[in-house]
């Protein structure tokens, strides 16, 4: 798990409270900068598009800003947070009409190696970090999303139930076929 | 190894992952690592971090200050006791140290300047006023004055300009000559015209509020019409006059070259003139034109160029640009009380920049 500003649950409620009711912008702050390295990566990885991530992730801050004291009766902020960024990415993705459906473009092996612009770029250590990446991207949307926001934002099974609608069950089967697959290119690399 | 161990390590290194695992899961996954040398490469793959902190710190803090921005534009962020960027009190000194700045204000007024008058005026407003004495309020860098003229004209004088009038009961007419940017408050007085000298232009006004920007280094000079009415002419071509609306701004390019500057006033398509409406600020009440007299910075679209001048003025500092191209680089925001650190801070979080401050002097590189 990587964690930029390390929040304890509670001090997260409290950040919350302090932004629901007090309109504190120092709370708000480090709300922003604890989700937003999670919610953009989520973004990015459902859209492909580092600019239209950002504005999305943005929105969706700046909707928490005008929940005023609703803000309060939200239980699981980042569940809320993750699951708002979700439904804007694919309405984002339909409003567009984009005719490449994200299993398309995903599975498509050009955009994946060409990706100069690809943000996670930056912060690929190794050869063989470049290439698991590079199987995580090639696998199924689903498989991906549940794979990356359990082994890359350390949510729980129960938080990715939530977010993405689908049982634990379904996750548990997702996160076997991606790591087979990741094995099994990982021991053809050591060959 | 067979399948199902397989399988069964899967399940459990996704439960480490996610967080769910318990202790004796946690067992588990070390035996059959211990079983199984085989996973030990692909568990150390998984439990690796993916991400650099420091660059997702980075480009969160980046983001944050774009967002900042646009909370501050969509008019979100107005509670002013817990301001984000801790502002601090280093307020212009009109501002922090009024008694200061008044007493400032006072001497500058009184400060008459017994020089010959050719030096400072035209030969035809010296004919007519030929006793009087010469006025001069002058703005460092750094500070700001506010002036009531003896007709009751209220004048804010920006950052590093310089006011000059002559003994307003002599003459027929209001004359001030202005050097830097300020903003007018003329009384009310149709027997007498209040003219403005400034650079290439004159303004003459019967009553009403503007704002006027003419600094030597500036390659324009701005006049934005706030109420009222104006007319504006140039010294080169005194018969045309421009009637300013409220609401509107002329700017007038400043030519080095005066060859090219008539022959340019000749030509049909004369481009030194522009007239345009006065920059609004979106959700908010704010002219920017006139920001600087609420102790504002506003930027819309500008060039880091004209920001650092702008920077240099109010801040009484100067910088240095090490590349051509970060002189280019735009940007828009709002700076209200903030520090010149945060200032160069948030600059930089936006654009890749690097900056050193030595005292009063800043590089950018």
């Amino acid at each position: 798990m990587n964690k930029i500003l390390k929040l304890s649950s509670q001090e997260l409620l409290y950040h919350q409270s302090k932004v629901a009711y007090y309109r504190n912008e120092q709370s708000y702050k480090c709300l922003f900068l604890y989700f937003h390295p999670t919610l953009y990566r989520f973004a990015f990885n459902i859209l492909q598009d580092k600019s239209v991530s950002e504005e999305i992730v943005s929105d969706i801050m700046l909707k928490v800003w005008e929940m005023g004291n609703k803000l309060s009766q939200i239980q699981y902020l980042k569940i809320f947070l993750i699951t708002s960024v979700k439904n804007a990415c694919f309405t984002y993705l339909s409003s567009k009409k984009h005719q490449q459906s994200l299993s398309q473009s995903i599975d498509n092996e050009d955009i994946i190696s060409i990706n100069g612009d690809n943000p996670e770029q930056l912060f690929i250590y190794s050869e063989v970090t470049q290439r698991v990446n590079k199987v995580i991207t090639s696998l199924p949307t689903k498989c991906q999303l549940v794979f990356r926001l359990i082994k890359e934002e350390g949510l729980s099974y129960k938080e990715v139930s939530k977010v993405l609608e689908i049982s634990q069950n379904t996750i548990e089967t997702h996160m076997r076929i991606a790591l087979r697959k990741i094995r099994m290119d990982l021991q053809h690399f050591l060959k | 190894m067979n399948k199902q161990t397989e399988q069964y390590f899967f399940d459990l290194l996704s439960l480490k992952l996610s967080g769910d695992a318990s202790e004796s899961q946690l067992a588990e996954i070390s035996r059959i690592l211990q079983a199984n040398p085989s996973l030990q490469f692909l568990y150390d793959q998984m439990i690796e971090p993916v991400y650099c902190e420091k660059e997702a710190i980075s480009i969160a803090d980046q983001a944050y200050a774009s967002h900042y921005v646009k909370m501050q534009l969509a008019g979100k962020f107005e509670s002013i006791n817990d301001n984000i960027f801790e502002p601090q009190v280093e307020k212009s000194p009109s501002f922090s140290k009024r008694k200061f700045a008044l007493m400032g204000i006072a001497a500058c007024v009184f400060t008459v300047f017994f020089i010959n008058y050719s030096l400072l005026l035209d030969k035809s407003v010296i004919k007519q006023n030929n006793n009087a004495f010469v006025n001069e309020i002058v703005t460092k860098r750094g500070s700001k004055s506010s002036i009531k003229l003896p007709d009751g004209t209220i004048v804010r004088l920006n950052t590093d300009s310089r006011l000059t009038y002559l003994n307003f009961a002599a003459g027929k007419t209001r004359e001030v000559t202005l050097v830097g940017e300020a903003y007018f408050d003329v009384a009310h007085d149709s027997s007498r015209p209040f003219i403005i000298h400034t650079g290439k232009i004159n303004i003459k006004v019967l009553g009403t509020s503007f704002n006027v920007r003419n600094y030597p280094q500036d390659k324009e000079s701005e006049t934005s019409l706030i109420k009222g009415k104006i007319e504006v002419s140039l010294k080169s071509r005194p018969d045309d006059i421009i009637i300013l609306k409220p609401s509107e701004k002329l700017i007038i390019a400043k030519e080095q070259d005066e060859l090219i500057a008539e022959t340019k006033v000749k030509s049909s398509n004369d481009n030194k003139v522009v007239l345009t409406s006065i920059t609004y600020l979106r959700h908010d009440s704010l002219i920017a034109e006139t920001s600087w007299l609420n102790d504002k910075l506003v930027f819309v679209n500008q060039p880091l160029e004209k920001i650092a001048i702008e920077l240099e003025r109010k801040y009484a500092i100067s910088i240095t640009f090490k590349e051509e191209k970060v002189k280019k680089y735009r940007y828009t925001g709002v700076f209200e009380n903030v520090s010149l650190e945060k200032v160069f801070q948030l600059i930089k979080y936006s654009k890749n920049i690097n900056y050193k401050i030595d005292d009063k002097n800043i590089v950018i590189e």
